[in-house]
């Protein structure tokens, strides 16, 4: 009893910051995507499902509700935008976590160091670092250039190629870093037990160590496709407004389209994403652990 | 005789570090092959060489007469049961004892007969869904088995296989794997550093020290007839007593001995005033025995009862303390007390004059 009460006072400041700078919060979004919007700005307090039904439709001239895919092009854009991040970050991170694991103690140590480092820098300074890059007449674009790797092109800058450039560069150290300690706890002799029973390198690869780090990769790929949904910077910076995703939707209407209820609604939806996302994940991850 | 393995000057550097110093010897077919020595003395960095886990830094090593330095490991025809199994925790047994098979490009119908007929042999079958976590230490020692066994290697490496199991499971898997080794016909090269084990089971043995063939013959020469004092030390009990080489002529050299007894053995080339080490196996012994050819006295200065035996320390009538055991028989189970005095005895042929 009294045991119990101490856990209750002692995790009292967790409970009081989780729920003022979590829970209130969604709540007031939550609260908020209900309302009707006030063409004056912000919101009206009186109960609408308006917002929810814009993300699919709108009134035409005549007041009429007609299907406007636009916003759920946005939808599919984030989604799919997200998903290649994830894959593309996969892709890399694997050999990288592999290379960095088969080194010494502190090479081992300089090269997380590095993997980690860009965290020390501001996003923002980061992802106007690749601005510098691939813009006209940029670093990039000269040096191709000057090797006769391209001819006249268009700008290397603003387009999604350069959106998801900026997004592997960003989340790519929390893929590497979940692969690379699965990578490690991997038991090398298990290795030698495969090349031993006539497995080639390809096979090792594919029958022994992925599925043994697959618990990496999943943890990579939740960590990288997660926050990606909600990327902002790199389509405002690099896709150049032109293209949008979720997250500069979001940001517009809370922002410049003064429409909160539309700007909570879209939230909500986010957030039921990557619910929907990590609670199959979750249930994946169960069924693994019985099976085995 | 057909060679299963030929090693030929094989050495092996970890940097300055010379873990293998020029190596030769051969592993002749059906063979159960025991590497035996120290901790640290170069059996695991050899086998792994065998299995082309490791590269020489110079030498040649002949699988079956032809030169495997240019083929990985998984193109050699030899299979390794790994020290703590290595089996694949992703897989359950009959999915790990069919890896092999499968990596080999073997037909489903076949892989699934062999998979079977490897768990009869390894009375596993009943486990055959079950995954590696869920098995004891000795279930899984058998799967490991089964594993290497199944592709039907030309060699078998175990790497103490049986160091991680307890004693009387070691003892009968030392049974088990013995009829499994001429069951199968199949060459096993087995590392261990129990001399126990290795006197039970090989056709031979190869002692190893500091990376070195110390001596390579059948359990019992090793034992009656060990080259060197580290081997007599390394397998089994023994005592050592330092001598000089006395007189000596063509057929046989005289030993100067603290025990103080005339003792002529064959001459192995020794030179006069050479200096020596005489060993004596403590169960060469007896106590209070008639009509032996050496006789002492001495006193019991400690006991230790095994069951079976009973290990005496006797001290001589000019201070050397000899160890003597005795095996505790129907006809024979006199127990001796500290300070009694006795007789010990022994035959010359039992004395090892060693020049190393
Ligand atoms: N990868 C390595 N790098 C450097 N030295 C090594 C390496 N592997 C082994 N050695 C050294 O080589 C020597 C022989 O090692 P090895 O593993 O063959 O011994 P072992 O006889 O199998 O011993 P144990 O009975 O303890 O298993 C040891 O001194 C060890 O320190
Ligand atoms: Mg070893």
């Amino acid at each position: 009893m009294k045991k119990l009460s101490l856990n209750f006072w002692g995790l009292l400041p967790a409970y009081l910051v989780m729920s003022l700078l979590m829970v209130l919060p969604l709540l007031i979004i939550f609260y908020v995507s209900f309302m009707s919007s006030d063409p004056y700005g912000g919101y009206k307090a009186v109960f609408s499902l308006d917002s929810y039904t814009q993300i699919l439709y709108s009134y035409d001239w005549d007041e009429n509700l007609v299907l406007n895919l636009q916003y759920l092009k946005i939808i599919a854009r984030t989604l799919l935008l997200s998903a290649a991040t994830a894959i593309i970050c996969l892709l890399i991170s694997f050999p990288v976590a592999y290379y960095i694991s088969r080194q010494s103690h502190t090479m081992k140590t300089l090269l997380l160091y590095l993997v980690t480092l860009p965290f020390w820098v501001s996003m923002v300074v980061r992802v106007y670092a690749w601005v510098l890059i691939l813009s006209n007449d940029g670093v990039l674009e000269n040096g191709l250039r000057f090797f006769g790797l391209i001819g006249d092109i268009d700008s290397l800058l603003y387009n999604n190629g350069a959106m998801m450039v900026g997004m592997v560069y960003t989340y790519i150290p929390l893929m590497i870093l979940p692969i690379y300690a699965s990578i490690e706890k991997l038991d090398s002799r298990l290795i030698e037990a495969a090349s031993d029973l006539y497995s080639s390198r390809m096979n090792t690869l594919r029958r022994i160590i992925l599925p043994l780090c697959k618990p990496g990769i999943v943890a990579g790929f939740v960590l990288v496709f997660v926050p990606s949904l909600g990327t902002v910077l790199e389509p405002m910076l690099l896709g150049g407004g032109k293209t949008m995703m979720l997250g500069n939707l979001i940001q517009n209407q809370f922002g410049v389209a003064r429409n909160w209820s539309f700007g909570a609604s879209l939230t909500v939806l986010l957030l039921c994403i990557v619910l929907i996302f990590l609670m199959f994940q979750a249930r994946r991850t169960n069924l693994n652990k019985e099976f085995s | 005789m057909k060679h299963a393995i030929n090693i030929k000057n094989v050495s092996k550097y970890y940097g300055d570090y010379r873990a293998i110093k020029d190596i030769s010897f051969d592993i002749r077919d059906n063979e159960f092959f025991t590497l035996l020595g120290p901790s640290g003395c170069g059996k695991t960095t050899l086998l792994r060489m065998i299995a082309g886990f490791e590269i020489p830094s110079g030498g040649v090593i002949k699988l079956h007469g032809t030169d495997i330095q240019a083929l990985p490991a998984h193109k050699r025809c030899v299979n390794t049961v790994f020290q703590n199994y290595a089996l694949f925790p992703h897989m359950n047994v009959a999915q790990n004892i069919g890896f092999g098979l499968e990596m080999l490009k073997w037909s489903e119908e076949n892989i699934a007969a062999r998979v079977d007929e490897m768990l009869e042999l390894v009375h596993m079958r009943p486990f055959a869904a079950r995954m590696p976590a869920a098995l004891s230490g000795g279930q899984q020692q058998r799967i490991a088995l089964a594993r290497a066994l199944a592709p039907k290697p030309e060699v078998l490496l175990l790497d103490e296989p049986l160091s991680a199991l307890d004693l009387k499971l070691r003892q009968s898997m030392r049974d088990e794997l013995q009829q499994l080794q001429r069951d199968t016909g199949i060459t096993f090269i087995f590392v261990t550093h129990d001399q126990e084990e290795a006197l039970a089971m090989s056709d031979r043995i190869c002692v190893l020290a500091e990376g070195e063939v110390q001596q390579l013959s059948s359990p019992n020469e090793i034992y009656e007839n060990p080259i060197n004092k580290f081997v007599a030390d390394f397998i089994g009990e023994t005592n050592f007593m330092a001598v000089t080489i006395g007189a000596v002529n063509s057929a046989t050299a005289a030993i100067t001995n603290p025990l103080g007894i005339q003792l002529n053995v064959p001459n192995a080339g020794y030179r006069p005033g050479q200096e020596a080490t005489m060993s004596l196996r403590p169960e060469k012994i007896s106590i209070n025995t008639q009509g032996l050819e050496v006789n002492l006295q001495g006193e019991i200065v400690h006991r230790t009862y095994m069951g079976g035996y009973t290990h005496y320390k006797v001290r001589t009538a000019n201070g050397i303390e000899l160890r003597v055991s005795k095996r505790n028989t129907i006809s024979n189970d006199t127990e001796y007390q500290l300070q009694q005095r006795v007789d010990i005895g022994f035959s010359k042929t039992s004395v090892r004059v060693l020049c190393q």
